[in-house]
């Protein structure tokens, strides 16, 4: 169980990755593992044979409200930046949190038809990032950061990448993962290490959801 | 909602399937039909280096380079085997030119026009960098050109790779990557052991060659096919009883497919080239033919040998002034007869 901090920080002060709101946080680490590709199988034989993804293996994770909206701040190694695709072999850096829909999902598969998953996803190579919503392998669909009011900012330092998500706590109408204070919820976490050619499943996750509680 | 995802089946059947000979005796390697489609297809941001239609020297390092060691498709028992991407020099480079250098006031004396890689740095390798180079020793070197483009094959490795159910066949036979779902993991890159997929970092989604289909549904046959100035091709639906391909290929067996222990079941078929005669220690010309056949075993399997032995026949059977249907099909006097009913006029 993590707590969502209450911070009466504003928005934009949140979104600075190096902004004081977030000093004096607990810090949250979270133990990575090669997402288990062998189970997409049927949906990508070839992706199903990747053996060396996952490189990443632990993120840091600081996690605060202030009533309108969840900041998530991430922080990982990676001794390589790769925010541009520079020949047609190249992939970026990339990060995600993942939030079931409502209700329980399974995080490994992204849910399935009956539990959809929301998922906030960044790329080094995107100017912002996207609002995911899935129902298992192969459906995801990737909507405009606009849709949710969905924010990030990303800073490169000392050999590795700093990284804020922030939404508000109840987005307008559409399939949006909502927040309430005194409320619990689950997130799960994901990073793309570009330099190792890791994309789609190929990346490292922290399996199960982990458990939330939004500070009332 | 998880009945409407399809299953890899689905997405790889078709009602019918359209198919490709080309004749490699015929061709020339003139690049017509590389042109043609690049003309088409590949001039949009992104697709610089994208020869959907290509021809490269065999043997040789083949377009994109080396694609024939860079894995994917099957091995004999169905499984997928791991593939490689290629980059932007191995699919042919974007060369960029001193134009404006060269053409500015006082310099056309004084500078070269000189070709510069995507990497900034004077190219070492090229579209056709090999041409005509081949293998063999004098007087007997030998070679012939390859024209390539996507196979469209029956069990396409690209549909199995695609992670996001992008890549589909339509009911014609035509494989086609969704560019709405594609989302550029280029796994279809890896899987496909022809290399004939290509990523295209300007829209960070993955393209290959779509066989014309806004053409091929207008009954005008595929660009790179209709284009060839040598009549070495003929298109049409393989179980269409009157057309050229079903002849060469169900009937007379003389069409193969490249590298069939892919395992992918192409549907572009090659008529194996005839060898030029070797000349002998004196000069003299001698019966023997000059192209091994192991290296075209190495490109068309052992069936290369019985279809190279019924074209001699059928040869044969001709220059003795006796009727060939074989002989007349690869002729095609008329060059509507190759087509079937992909005659119409693209203009």
């Amino acid at each position: 169980m993590a707590k969502v901090k209450r911070v009466a920080a504003t928005n934009q002060k949140l979104l600075e990755v190096d902004g004081a709101a977030w000093s004096g946080f607990d810090r949250v680490g979270i133990d990575l593992i090669p997402a288990p590709v062998t189970m997409a199988a049927s949906v990508s034989g070839q992706m199903a044979l990747s053996q060396n993804h996952g490189k990443v293996r632990r993120v840091e994770a600081r996690l605060a409200h202030n009533g309108q909206s969840l900041s998530v701040r991430l922080s990982w190694q990676d001794a390589q930046r790769d925010d541009q695709i520079g020949d047609l072999d190249r992939f970026v850096d990339g990060a995600a949190v993942m939030f079931p829909l409502q209700g329980d999902a399974n995080p490994f598969t992204m849910g399935d038809a009956q539990h959809p998953v929301n998922a906030w996803l960044w790329r080094a190579d995107q100017p912002e990032p996207f609002d995911v919503i899935a129902r298992g392998y192969s459906t995801s669909q990737r909507r405009p950061a606009s849709s949710s009011q969905l924010e990030a900012n990303a800073l490169y330092r000392d050999g590795g990448w700093h990284l804020v998500f922030q939404r508000p706590l109840q987005p307008g109408n559409g399939e949006f993962t909502r927040f309430a204070p005194g409320e619990p919820a689950r997130i799960a976490f994901a990073i793309w290490e570009g330099s190792n050619a890791e994309r789609a499943g190929q990346k490292a996750i922290s399996g199960a959801f982990v458990d939330l509680e939004l500070e009332a | 909602m998880s009945s409407t995802i399809p299953t890899k089946q689905e997405l790889k059947s078709s009602k019918r399937q359209l198919a490709t000979v080309i004749d490699l005796s015929k061709c020339m390697g003139c690049q017509t039909c590389t042109v043609a489609c690049k003309n088409l297809w590949t001039q949009r941001p992104g697709t610089e280096h994208m020869r959907w239609a290509n021809v490269a020297t065999c043997p040789g390092k083949g377009y994109p380079r080396e694609w024939e060691s860079k894995g994917g498709g099957f091995d004999a028992e169905g499984r997928p085997q791991p593939g490689q991407l290629t980059t932007m020099v191995d699919c042919g480079d974007n060369f960029q030119f001193n134009h404006h250098e060269v053409l500015s006031a006082g310099n056309a004396q004084r500078k070269k026009l000189e070709p510069r890689s995507a990497s900034g740095e004077a190219p070492t390798w090229g579209y056709n960098w090999d041409e005509d180079q081949g293998k063999g020793e004098w007087p007997n070197p030998y070679f012939f050109y390859m024209p390539r483009k996507c196979n469209h094959c029956s069990n396409a490795p690209c549909i199995d790779a695609c992670s996001r159910n992008a890549i589909y066949k339509r009911e014609d036979g035509i494989v086609v990557i969704d560019q709405d779902r594609c989302e550029g993991h280029r796994h279809c890159i890896e899987a496909c052991p022809y290399s004939m997929v290509y990523f295209n970092p300007v829209s960070q989604k993955s393209e290959k060659c779509i066989d014309c289909f806004p053409r091929v549904e207008k009954g005008i046959a595929p660009a790179c096919n209709r284009q060839c100035v040598g009549r070495t091709r003929a298109y049409g639906y393989l179980d269409d009883s009157e057309s050229q391909v079903h002849k060469l290929v169900r009937v007379w067996k003389v069409a193969l497919p490249l590298h069939p222990e892919f395992g992918t079941e192409p549907n572009v078929f090659y008529v194996p080239p005839m060898s030029p005669l070797a000349y002998d220690d004196d000069g003299r010309l001698t019966e023997a033919g000059r192209l091994p056949i192991e290296v075209l075993e190495g490109y068309f399997g052992p069936a290369v040998r019985q279809a190279l032995a019924t074209i001699l026949e059928e040869r044969d059977r001709r220059k003795r002034g006796e009727p060939s249907e074989l002989m007349d099909l690869l002729i095609s006097r008329r060059w509507h007869d190759r087509f079937a009913e992909f005659t119409g006029e693209p203009i």
